[in-house]
């Protein structure tokens, strides 16, 4: 397995995740940035506008 | 332990069905069935495209690993009731899996040594319940954690490993012995109503680390359990009510303004420590505002503050301002002053004229407000009326110019805090509207009879909370059309200043909470359709010459004092039940418990005026404590009672009413004289009981009991109605003091009839009666014959006593004194 770590800092924190590739499979940079990015931003949204509960 | 391998695409994952499992990645499917002891996998050769797996009810596993196809997504799906129980790590790749969960999936972490990890990949879970559940276990998640369901600890140790975590709630509330360690991770919980859950910490040992705690949702209750925290935010900026409990420690602790008007509520349920930054909105504005309040009224909540941020527009009661922060008294800009705070500086109040402009209707909170009260003053935002302050809408602008114009309305639009309201002045009409708001009252409130409140669905209400001080109310006759209005003024009054009446829908909804401090009526009559006043806080209702009136019509508890402690009662006590309720209705009347402050004290007056329905007095097996009950004869129901009703007053039954029958007694305990009873010829089913000490009742009229109901003296005076023949199934007495069975008119005898059997008294005196019926009437020693009495056997001493029973052995018939 690969693990990228990554963080954003944020007004309500600092989010921090890892991308964690397993065997086998790969991603381009581009893929691992924009995947970084849109992580972030589901967070970001979860506080700023939360997920209707079920 | 073996290694399972997903194969052959969509199938169901459970204890039981083995087509899709293979010993081999690829490998030929039906080789048996995981246990917690094998680990499972999904790779791409599970299928060639995407596929999706059904999660049973129990589904096991030690290590889950789960990948995609080689094209497409795996979508794991799990029903309300499907349960993945993983006993060992969990690892789910970035890309090609999807987690279809609703409500009731649930994932058990369920380890029972340490080392796991859990690596969702920051893919969301769906719905699905995490919980944690494995004594002496212990995970680290490996990236960041999204899930829509609750996250749980419930057993072990969780580490987030400094990972993000989205969930609905954290929650560890309970006493297993258990870890949870934050480090500087954020934390975003999304539930509305109850994020943190950390009620009972128990053998909990908690690691706040550097870790942010973000709640998001409009109303979170934060139940920190006393614990130190990092920093914690309230992001919501549409927030309703924010609860914490708990004596916590923070580092910052920050409320989101609002972003839209109104107020959000901020409920301290302990004292709290902010060692950094405690922010109340950092863009508040003056219709933007935030209230914190203790969530008991009149308990004061100390906030120790290191640093306090910029204040402004923020509602305070019940507050203490402490800490560094607090070396000279928190200042700031529009501070509301909602009563009992310490060490917090508020603006004198101001008297604020209603100018919407050009007179158009407009919300309480809108840009309606200056601080002139000319008519061409420009109403500006910052002048929105504090709860220190007074409100006025008069005249000024009804025709021209700034003003309320002539027949238009004020909505009220939110559950603002409000000091004095004069209206008095105004003698234009205009109407008020309150949609479905409770705005909390501190001052004095004053209508005019020009003032129309419009009816509105749902529950509006009233809130008064001046304690410590009194609010006079003087609704100049108009009604209030309110669901009910709470009387919260602890060390305070609400005082009348007319007749007020509180009704939402005439004869169902209006009710009066009166849950802390003093109600005085003055010399008016207080209206609604119910009251409920149970509970053991000080209060006081002063009557003086005014009353009550209760209209319901409808199945309910239309009075309530069921708990009376610390309740002090004065001047007329009456209350009135004036709903003509129809058969087939209950209305309930529940005085005090005699187990909870009912005494002859806390006895109110109950005077039923109309109804053909059931009156239940005595709700539940305990005794209530009564004043006067009296039902008029424009009452054809009956009453019932399940227990013993403790009348200290008179009673009156009208002539159309029932009894309901029930081997519980009613009685009547008052002790002074001058007590009166009229059955107006209504059957008594029910025994009664004598029982006050200096206690004297005189009958109205004939009393008529029926079959076998007993007619008890303990204690005092009873008179029959003299002339009347008087039933009783029996008559009784206990105790050893003097009692006393007398006719209302010295020198005329009153009869008492039984038709059978032997009713032997003793410690009775007994004066103008005649006993007959049937039966025998011994009057044991020491009984005294106080004269004017036929049909009874007075037994002077006890050895007279043995004598005079040995003789009447001998008499077929005794021989009469």
């Amino acid at each position: 397995m690969t693990r990228i770590d990554f963080e954003f800092d944020s007004p309500y924190g600092k989010y921090a995740d890892a991308i964690v590739l397993l065997d086998g499979q790969t991603m381009t940079d581009a893929e691992i940035e924009a995947m970084k990015q849109d992580r972030y931003n589901n967070w970001l949204a979860s506080i700023t506008t939360p997920p209707v509960e079920e | 332990m073996a290694t399972y391998y997903w194969v052959g695409g969509a199938g169901t994952w459970d204890a039981t069905t083995t087509t899709n499992w293979a010993t081999s990645s690829g490998g030929a499917g039906s080789a048996g069935v995981p246990t917690s002891a094998d680990d499972v996998v999904f790779d791409t050769l599970s299928n060639a495209t995407a596929y999706a797996v059904t999660v049973g009810t129990n589904a096991v596993a030690a290590d889950i690993t789960i990948a995609g196809p080689a094209v497409g997504n795996v979508t794991i799906t799990s029903g309300a009731t499907a349960v993945i129980n993983c006993f060992g790590s969990w690892t789910n790749a970035a890309t090609g899996v999807v987690f279809a969960s609703t409500a009731g999936a649930a994932l058990n972490l369920l380890a029972t040594t340490t080392g796991k990890t859990v690596t969702t990949n920051s893919v969301a879970l769906g719905a699905m319940v995490i919980v944690f559940n494995g004594v002496g276990g212990g995970w680290i998640l490996g990236s960041a954690f999204t899930t829509t369901g609750t996250f749980t600890v419930t057993a072990g140790s969780f580490d987030t490993g400094n990972f993000a975590l989205a969930a609905s709630q954290l929650s560890s509330s309970n006493s297993n012995v258990r870890t949870v360690i934050l480090g500087s991770s954020a934390l975003t919980l999304a539930n509305s109503v109850s994020p943190w859950v950390l009620t009972t910490t128990t053998n909990l040992t908690f690691n706040a680390g550097t870790s942010t705690i973000n709640c998001s949702g409009v109303g979170p209750a934060f139940n920190g359990g006393g614990l130190t925290y990092y920093n914690v935010n309230f992001t919501s900026s549409a927030i309703t009510t924010a609860s914490i409990l708990g004596a916590n420690t923070y580092t910052d602790l920050t409320f989101t303004s609002r972003t839209t008007d109104g107020l959000g509520y901020i409920s301290f349920g302990a004292d709290q420590v902010v060692s950094g930054t405690l922010t109340l909105g950092a863009s508040n504005t003056a219709v933007r505002r935030l209230f914190v309040f203790s969530s008991v009224i009149s308990t004061q909540r100390t906030l120790t503050v290191q640093t306090l941020a910029a204040l402004s527009d923020v509602d305070f009661r019940d507050t203490v301002a402490a800490g560094a922060s607090a070396g000279s008294p928190w200042t700031g800009t529009r501070l509301g002053n909602c009563l009992n705070n310490s060490n917090i500086t508020f603006a004198a109040g101001t008297t604020k004229y209603f100018r919407s402009v050009a007179g158009a209707s407009a919300s309480w909170g809108g840009v309606v407000w200056s601080t002139s009260s000319l008519d061409t003053a420009t109403p500006v935002v910052t002048d929105f009326p504090l709860a220190q302050d007074t409100c006025v809408v008069d005249d000024a602008g009804s025709v021209v110019n700034n003003g309320l114009r002539t027949g238009n309305t004020i909505t009220l639009g939110f559950s603002w805090n409000i000091g004095t309201i004069s209206f008095g002045g105004r003698t234009t009409a205009f109407n008020w509207t309150q949609q479905n708001f409770d705005p909390i009252l501190y001052g004095n409130i004053t209508l005019t009879s020009a003032m129309t409140m419009i009816t509105v669905t749902g529950s509006p209400t009233w809130v008064f909370s001046g304690q410590g001080v009194t609010q006079t109310i003087n609704t100049a006759g108009i009604i209030l059309r309110l669901s009910g209005i709470a009387i919260d003024t602890p060390n305070g009054t609400l005082s009348l200043a007319s007749d007020t009446t509180i009704e939402l829908v005439a004869g169902t909804t209006g009710t009066i909470n009166f849950n802390y401090g003093t109600l005085t009526l003055n010399t008016y009559t207080l209206t609604a359709a119910n009251f409920a006043g149970s509970g053991s806080n000080v209060r006081a209702i002063n009557f003086g010459t005014g009353k009550i009136v209760l209209t319901q019509t409808a199945t309910s508890t239309v009075w309530t004092t069921a708990t009376s402690n610390n309740l002090t009662i004065s001047g007329s006590k009456n209350v009135e039940f004036t709903g003509n309720a129809l058969s087939g209705v209950t209305r309930t009347i529940t005085g005090p418990s005699t187990a909870l402050g009912g005494t002859e004290a806390t006895a109110l007056n109950f005077y039923i005026k109309a109804g053909a329905d059931i009156i239940s007095l005595t709700p539940s097996t305990a005794n209530r404590a009564i004043g006067t009950l009296s039902f008029d004869n424009a009452f054809t129901g009956s009453v019932a009672t399940t227990a013993s009703p403790i009348i200290y007053g008179d009673l009156v039954l009208s002539t159309g009413m029932t009894i309901s029958p029930g081997p519980t007694s009613w009685t009547f305990a008052a002790t002074s004289a001058g007590k009166t009873i009229t059955t107006n010829g209504v059957l008594i089913t029910v025994p009664i009981t004598f029982d006050g000490v200096g206690g004297v009742w005189a009958m109205q009229d004939a009393l008529t009991m029926s079959g076998t109901r007993a007619l008890t003296i303990v204690n005092g005076t009873l008179q029959l109605k003299s002339g009347t023949t008087n039933i009783v199934g029996s008559l009784v007495t206990t105790g050893t003091t003097q009692k006393f069975l007398q006719s209302t008119t010295p020198g005329a005898q009153a009869t008492i009839s039984d038709a059978s059997g032997t009713n032997s008294v003793s410690y009775l005196t007994i004066q103008d009666s005649n006993a007959t019926g049937g039966a025998t009437w011994y009057a044991l020693a020491p009984s005294v014959d106080a004269g004017n009495n036929t049909g009874w056997f007075f037994i002077p001493t006890p050895a007279v006593s043995n004598e005079i029973t040995m003789r009447l052995r001998s008499f077929t018939q005794p021989r009469r004194f």
